[in-house]
């Protein structure tokens, strides 16, 4: 499921569990890291899908999280500076969605076969093609990484289990670790 | 931090999130995927059959000959997919308007050093809890996003080191967490918001530090009340 998807089916759920009136929101308000190319006004394009034209006609932001949870905060600011009393807030992420990006030469050479004319203009461009051009890179892993270190969210955490390891023999082990390794968890 | 302390924790949190899968459901709207035409109506991530001898198998992702970080917690990412419907999870639901919750009484952003950006979450209940005049002890829940294993335990450990306090099993993360629920990273905080809500609403307890790890190497917390 893509995200306007996820987005819609969540919105519906809450609507029909508060019976809201979706007419009394002042705003919806959609985070999302990732955003789909097909929808980056995820909150308008999931409202849309309801099929409700006269619900759809209010202000709908989607907010490009660099990370979670700022959805709330816009709405919560908004209903204490006075401006709405009714905000529909959330986050949103279909991991699966999330694209993978091919190095640039080789995006050139697609181009090519796709644009090029003739048998022998296509067979040129396949001929061009090398194994490297078909090596992917997620998205999700040039946007999870530290623009400063360079280190993508999971090496941050090696660095972080190698720190404590130094750490740990200071001090002792931490008593979360602890009471795991006395079988209580 | 040694491996074997981090698959404990892993094991835990995929116990504990199997052990509260009625209350999960009560955060999940039903979907449906066109593609497969299935609806999905619950989260299929769970595993609460794991074994620490199953996961001492895995091969590890981000550094070679080191497993700290392994392929369980990152396909748990990717099988958020299967149908967590997580948007709804930030929203209070019913009843409505009744049995408000206060959304939160301050929410600071605090930066951590760059490649240590999983900290980030002690800075930031460091201040939210400096904002508030309250310490972790008040808190009866707390929920921390587990980016991984060794990121939570060094949350943890931080957070003892640097004194701000200590958090116990039983008010941490007490119906699982990302390492065995999934970590979609634009709506992780949606999640932690509404599971912290619902729980305060089934204990009627007054409130904690809610936080996540944010924004490269950002953490944000805020502090959840019933009112």
């Amino acid at each position: 499921m893509g995200a306007a998807d996820l987005a819609r089916a969540a919105m519906l759920g809450v609507l029909v569990r508060t019976a809201l009136d979706p007419a009394r929101l002042d705003e919806v308000i959609v985070g999302c890291v990732a955003q789909p190319a097909d929808a980056l006004n995820l909150a308008r394009v999931a409202r849309a899908s309801f099929g409700n034209s006269e619900a759809c006609t209010g202000p709908y932001r989607a907010t490009q999280l660099r990370f979670r949870n700022r959805s709330n905060h816009p709405g919560v600011a908004s209903i204490q500076s006075g401006q709405g009393e009714l905000y529909l807030v959330g986050g949103v992420e279909s991991m699966s969605s999330t694209p993978m990006l091919f190095p640039k030469p080789a995006t050139k050479k697609f181009a090519s076969l796709a644009s090029g004319r003739g048998l022998l203009s296509k067979a040129r461009a396949v001929a061009a093609l090398r194994p490297q051009d078909f090596v992917p890179t997620p998205a999700l892993r040039l946007g999870l990484s530290d623009p400063v270190s360079g280190l993508n969210m999971g090496e941050t955490a090696e660095v972080l289990a190698r720190e404590f390891e130094i750490g740990r023999a200071r001090t002792g082990p931490p008593s979360h670790c602890g009471r795991m390794a006395s079988g209580r968890g | 931090m040694d491996a074997r302390a981090q698959d404990r924790l892993r094991i835990a949190v995929a116990w504990r999130a199997a052990g509260a899968e009625a209350k999960r459901a009560e955060e999940i709207a039903p979907g449906y995927d066109t593609a497969h035409g299935v609806a999905v109506l619950r989260d299929n991530g769970v595993r609460p059959h794991q074994t620490l001898e199953a996961l001492a198998k895995l091969r590890p992702v981000f550094e070679k000959g080191n497993r700290h970080c392994h392929r369980r917690e990152f396909f748990a990412d990717y099988r958020w997919r299967s149908g967590l419907v997580d948007w709804n999870r930030g929203c209070r639901e019913q009843p409505w308007p009744r049995n408000r919750l206060a959304p939160f009484e301050a929410s600071p952003t605090r930066a951590a050093i760059p490649g240590e950006w999983g900290l980030g979450p002690v800075y930031a209940i460091e201040r939210l809890l400096e904002r508030l005049h309250v310490t972790i002890e008040d808190a009866e829940l707390v929920e921390i996003n587990e980016a991984f294993a060794a990121q939570v335990l060094a949350v943890l450990r931080k957070l003892k080191d640097e004194g701000i306090g200590e958090i116990s099993d039983e008010r941490l993360n007490v119906n699982g967490g990302a390492i065995a629920l999934g970590h979609p990273v634009g709506a992780s905080g949606a999640r932690l918001v509404l599971t912290a809500l619902k729980e305060l609403q089934r204990r009627n307890a007054r409130g904690g530090p809610r936080q996540s790890v944010r924004g490269g190497g950002q953490g944000a917390a805020l502090w959840l009340e019933r009112l």
